[in-house]
């Protein structure tokens, strides 16, 4: 049975005019695709164009060139609200630095994503998702009453907020210590096994190595792509 | 999104920021205020100003002497007692009722002071609005028997009988004593030169006639009642009966009261046209200061703004946010500078003498709110519209 592409790439390149300066070319040739139900580690160091891809990857910006197919729907001509849609039906993004808002609460933070789409009854789902993750006791707290851990958390559960079909990563363990990294990190294992399609940005090598598929940025284009034989990846 | 959610979140954002949505707001708080006392003062004029004129149901004329036609030491035409026969007999005419002013030595308990004093009929202090603030003013059973009673006016009365009050007591004025029956204050209405701005005793017109019989034969200025079906203006036959001779009908002027009021009417209108234009320059002045703060927020809420969008606000969404914060915002701000407006004109009576008249006028209070609400409205659509232009990605990088 064919598995449904979530995102696809195709030939995509992005470069940068930086005015009087020469262009840069920040991605070339990127072609790839992401199957619903994967587990996907992008891993690439500081200036190999990760970023820019992960940009993309979550719509949040377009390419200068080629295709960006979401469940199999070009994106790469929408309008900025078009994409606001798009980020909010089909990909939950979780952001390095979290990005909760301080003066929103747990549930609230939770929320936004379900307000958006306009949908009915957001604070018991917001509660659903909170528990799902394993923070039912912290609902109501605020992000300054948490540890990084739970903070992470809350992110991750806004990112679930409305089912989308792909959750987007950015170097998930960044700011964690190493044990509180391997719980996140085992979370993202059980929502992998439970359905949910998931893509990790990243430096680290070990972190990377959780995901049963990895593909290798360098400069600006694919160096390797492989995938892991055994489903609890390359570890 | 739908309404009460923007209006949730919005309420969220104001109270997660007190000091600043209360410090944001403070200038048009000031201006609300500013406005409804003014609205409440030029409503108060306006109020008394209708009373007084009601109050007059008959048209009533002051004459006195032309004070201009002295010169070099002239002695002033006085109205005599032929020219009041004259004027009771034209035919226009109800009554005509001299008053006289006096001046002379007057004797109270602690000391004696020389005083302009005024002889007067009951009526007097009604059109010219002096207030009786103690005792009794005079009634018509006083002219019928010439009593020797007397007002006197409150500072006056402090200066000749101190702490002991003068209500009762006895004033030597002239050759005779008069009993002070009541004490009043002075006119707040400046209606010039001769209605006696400087009385300090007021005595009434038999009385005075009689006590200072020396007097009969020369009248300071008389009320002329005027009937109440006559359409013509009397000012001219009124001049001429006083004067005796069409040529000397120069030597008496006319005051109307009621022209006088009007007069008085429009300047105050004039006065509160200028006030609510202040009032209206503070309000512009407040949007001002709302939408600067509002820049401030957005530029501080701009890696919020993206995150929004990158999660899925569309720009109305954001532009909805800010708008519906900005409007909650200046309709709060309007409804606490109409509440300081009504408690400044609530307490200041209490705080000044009580001569500025005050009326809350309750639609200006719905004119108030509504104007905030779109002075906040204008004012907050510039900074909500950049804020819902922002790009997400960019947002999100920044510091």
């Amino acid at each position: 049975m064919m598995s449904e592409t979530i995102l696809e790439l195709r030939n995509v390149a992005k470069v940068f005019e930086m005015g009087g300066e020469a262009p840069v070319t920040a991605l070339s040739g990127i072609s790839l695709a992401i199957e619903d139900g994967d587990f996907v580690a992008i891993l690439g160091r500081s200036g190999s164009g990760k970023s820019t891809l992960l940009s993309i990857l979550g719509c949040l910006d377009l390419p200068t060139s080629g295709e960006v197919l979401v469940r199999g729907q070009d994106v790469s001509s929408m309008s900025e609200n078009e994409l606001a849609l798009v980020r909010n039906r089909e990909i939950g993004f979780v952001f390095q630095s979290f990005h909760l808002l301080p003066h929103y609460n747990a549930v609230l933070n939770v929320e936004m994503p379900l307000l958006y789409a306009g949908r009915l009854e957001p604070q018991k789902r917001a509660a659903e998702i909170l528990e799902r993750v394993g923070l039912g006791e912290r609902l109501w707290h605020f992000p300054h009453q948490m540890s990084g851990g739970q903070r992470q958390r809350v992110a991750i559960a806004r990112a679930l907020a409305n089912n989308p079909h792909l959750l987007l990563a950015d170097e998930p363990t960044g700011n964690l210590d190493s044990r509180t990294g391997q719980d996140i990190l085992t979370l993202f294992h059980e929502l992998n096994a439970t359905g949910a399609t998931v893509v990790i940005v990243t430096h680290d090598h070990q972190v990377a190595a959780v995901a049963r598929r990895v593909i290798s940025l360098a400069d600006g284009s694919v160096a390797s792509d492989r995938r892991s034989m055994s489903p609890g990846g390359f570890q | 999104m739908r309404l009460n959610e923007s209006m949730r979140i919005a309420r969220a954002n104001l109270l997660a920021n007190k000091t600043r949505s209360f410090l944001s707001v403070m200038g048009l708080v000031i201006g609300i205020a500013a406005a409804t006392v003014v609205a409440a003062i030029a409503n108060g004029v306006r109020l008394s100003v209708l009373e007084s004129l009601s109050s007059m149901g008959t048209q009533v004329l002051y004459l006195f002497p032309n004070f201009e036609t002295a010169r070099g030491g002239e002695r002033v035409q006085q109205l005599t007692h032929e020219g009041l026969v004259r004027l009771a007999e034209l035919p226009f005419v109800e009554a005509a009722f001299p008053q006289m002013s006096y001046s002379g030595a007057a004797r109270g308990a602690l000391n004696e002071l020389r005083l302009d004093a005024m002889g007067i009929y009951p009526r007097y202090l009604e059109v010219y609005r002096i207030p009786v603030v103690e005792g009794r003013g005079f009634n018509d059973r006083d002219l019928e028997v010439k009593a020797r009673i007397c007002l006197l006016e409150v500072q006056t009365a402090q200066k000749l009988y101190g702490a002991a009050g003068a209500l009762g007591k006895m004033l030597r004025f002239g050759r005779t004593s008069y009993e002070v029956v009541g004490l009043v204050k002075r006119s707040s209405v400046p209606l010039g030169f001769g209605n006696g701005v400087e009385t300090s005793l007021y005595i009434p017109l038999p009385t005075l006639f009689r006590q200072e019989a020396s007097m009969i034969g020369s009248m300071g200025s008389a009320e002329i009642w005027i009937k109440k079906d006559y359409k013509g203006d009397p000012k001219e036959d009124i001049l001429v009966a006083a004067a005796g001779n069409p040529q000397r009908k120069a030597l008496f002027m006319i005051q109307d009261p009621k022209a006088l009021i009007e007069e008085m009417q429009k300047t105050s209108g004039r006065l509160q046209r200028t006030m609510l234009m202040l009032a209206g320059i503070s309000l512009l002045v407040g949007g001002i200061g709302i939408m600067n703060v509002m820049l401030i927020s957005v530029a501080e809420r701009t890696r919020e703004i993206g995150l929004r969008k990158a999660i899925g606000a569309s720009s109305r969404d954001i532009l909805l946010q800010f708008l519906v914060e900005v409007l909650l915002l200046s309709g709060l701000g309007g409804a606490g500078g109409v509440g300081a407006g009504v408690l400044a004109v609530w307490l200041t009576p209490q705080l000044s003498s009580g001569d500025v008249p005050m009326a809350i006028v309750p639609s200006a209070i719905f004119v108030a709110l509504a104007f905030s609400v779109v002075v906040g409205g204008i004012f907050g659509l510039y900074p909500a519209f950049s804020a819902s232009r922002l790009s997400p990605l960019e947002a999100l990088r920044h510091e």
